[in-house]
């Protein structure tokens, strides 16, 4: 796989390292790797920064992972990025909600590297 | 509510799974259940009358005369709003809490610093969550607040009376630990 470069967005600290940690032991190729504690830190750093994957939580305080791809999409800020909702939140609706609002992807808490694994490659084709 | 949800002892073995699943899957760690101190259902209903309408949580700082605790501890609450009303518990000690965010983040307790109130707060969270999602058809009909931590040595953690209480007590690692589900009627 090639390197990647992710923004990872999470109000838990512990769930960015997480995530990244998981991404790494499932062999996932990672260039850089970006940290963002809410939906607005996020766009916020997109203006200056590219990246090929976002995984987003969705309940954050500010701006929650919603809003936040759907500002992303509406802005056109990086809006052909794919972003993967990653959620404690795992009801039918959020799932329809977060797709209607541009996400690719949807992986419940908790997780294995292998869930992350999968979703990524089957996201980046790759 | 849950006069309209039937609330039964299989909802215990869920929060049993719901818990196993998370310490498994995230910090890769097996729980072994305390025997004898398991309650599947405890329902402690109101006194006939009795007003529901005070806080859904109250922490209660003791009188600092009083016996001092032999150690401190952290708990996370996660509150559920929805179909289902109530509140979830994580509880642990210190030193398990710090064991805890070093297996999640894959590092020496030492280097875990002070991630373990956020890793608490996650554990309570994914519990939480995990356990909602095991109820089809009504926990997705619920929503979960951010977790808030209370740690100290002097606390007592209560909940509005009148409600149903689901208690599961485990250990990790040799590490006491127990997740509350206390539901509003």
């Amino acid at each position: 796989m090639d390197p990647i470069r992710t923004l990872i967005v999470d109000d838990s600290s512990v769930m960015r390292k997480i995530v990244e940690r998981s991404l790494r032991q499932a062999g996932v190729n990672l260039a850089k790797v970006l940290e963002a504690g809410n939906g607005a830190e996020a766009l916020t750093l997109l203006k200056t920064n590219a990246v090929d994957l976002i995984l987003s939580d969705i309940n954050m305080p500010v701006m929650d992972g919603l809003e936040f791809v759907r500002q992303l999409k509406r802005e056109r800020l990086a809006a052909n990025v794919p972003v993967v909702m990653i959620t404690t939140e795992g009801s039918e609706s959020q799932v329809v909600e977060a797709v209607q609002s541009g996400a690719k992807g949807y992986i419940r808490k908790p997780f294995t590297a292998e869930q992350v694994k999968d979703h990524v490659i089957a996201i980046l084709g790759k | 509510m849950l006069d309209t949800v039937a609330v039964g002892t299989e909802w215990t073995v869920l929060l049993e799974e719901a818990t196993r699943e998370v310490f498994t899957m995230m910090l890769g760690c097996e729980v072994q259940s305390e025997a004898g101190t398991n309650s599947p259902e405890v329902s402690r209903e109101p006194p006939a009358g009795e007003a529901t309408r005070r806080p859904m949580i109250e922490v209660l700082f003791r009188d600092s005369t009083a016996a001092p605790d032999t150690g401190a501890e952290v708990t996370a609450v996660v509150g559920i709003a929805g179909e289902l009303c109530g509140v979830f518990n994580f509880a642990c000690g210190i030193s398990a809490a710090r064991m805890m965010a070093a297996k999640m983040l894959g590092v020496d307790e030492t280097e875990a610093g002070d991630q373990q109130w956020d890793a608490i707060g996650e554990i309570c969270n994914m519990v939480a969550g995990n356990f909602k999602s095991k109820l089809p058809g009504i926990g997705e009909r619920c929503m979960l607040s951010v977790p808030t931590i209370v740690v100290g040595t002097n606390y007592r953690l209560r909940t509005v009376a009148g409600r149903r209480r689901l208690d599961y007590h485990f250990q990790v690692n040799q590490a006491q630990a127990r997740v509350t589900l206390d539901l509003q009627r």
